[in-house]
């Protein structure tokens, strides 16, 4: 795996926790623990984000900072990293 | 992937429920050239487009074509509040009414469910534009009078419809010498990347 690869990976990991944080607090919206959880976790996935897109470019097209022009529309795209 | 933002694109306040305007409405939604169909075109054809300027497009159309559903979807909520069985009965909302209630589902006009079958991916890049612009042409060709938000839906596809005429007129392929268009060089290009 390579830089950019570990830096996805990463990013990857924690928006997954994020995203089943947010699943299960839709169903048990009063669990104090696990909405500590969630916070915890979007933290992680915020920072990862951060590192990723300063180093290899917006993961949103919002996230664009003009620095480098349009690049968003940069390869690769997702389905496009193979092996 | 995709997230959820909790906002409808254009904002949708319908003062005067109209069953029978919903009927019709509904095929924007599942009908052949609705918003289902579209979202799916672009978001499927896009992994066989050899140019980033048209993966960005229609990844990010078929992304907005998402949030024209949740448009319709809400025009069509809000159409069929509080509705009386004399009115569900003469509007002739009654046919959908007993299947589906007041709630939304992806279907055309003439009550066909919403299906693929309205949709194509070739994955040749100039057939699939052609697809698209007949999808968008269908919906953009003149429409009876409704309402506002109706009316910004048909300007964005207006938009997208001219974005993609431009693109039709884009350069020739990267990888045909000939400067022709050739139908399978797009199938022929990823087949060449692969070998």
């Amino acid at each position: 795996m390579n830089e950019r690869e570990c830096a996805m990976r990463k990013v990857q990991m924690y928006d997954f926790e994020t995203i089943e944080a947010n699943l299960y607090l839709d169903a048990y919206p009063h669990c104090e623990q696990a909405l500590e959880y969630f916070l915890g976790a979007k933290e992680r996935s915020e920072c990862a984000k951060r590192e990723y897109e300063k180093k290899y470019g917006p993961l949103t097209a919002n996230s664009v900072n003009g620095n480098n022009g349009w690049d968003w529309i940069n390869s690769p795209w997702p389905w496009e990293c193979e092996g | 992937m995709w997230i959820y933002e909790k906002k409808l694109e254009y904002p949708v306040k319908i003062k005067n429920p109209n069953a029978k305007l919903a009927g019709v409405i509904i095929s924007q939604l599942g009908g052949p050239d609705g918003e289902l169909g579209a979202s799916m075109r672009y978001l499927n054809q896009r992994y066989s487009v050899p140019y980033n300027e048209i993966v960005g497009i229609y990844t990010d159309i078929g992304t907005e074509e998402l949030a024209h559903m949740e448009i319709v979807a809400a025009i069509l909520h809000q159409l069929t509040r509080n509705l009386s069985i004399e009115e569900i009965k003469k509007s002739g909302f009654d046919k959908y009414f007993v299947d589906h209630t007041t709630g939304i589902y992806p279907q055309a006009a003439s009550g066909m469910p919403f299906s693929t079958s309205t949709i194509q991916v070739t994955g040749d890049l100039f057939a699939d534009i052609n697809e698209n612009l007949a999808a968008e042409g269908a919906i953009a060709k003149e429409q009876p009078d409704i309402t506002t938000p109706e009316k910004a839906l048909f300007y964005a596809i207006f938009l997208t419809f001219r974005v993609l005429a431009q693109n039709r007129r884009l350069r020739p392929h990267k990888n045909n010498k000939s400067q022709k268009y050739d139908r399978t060089s797009c199938f022929q290009w990823k087949i060449n990347k692969i070998v």
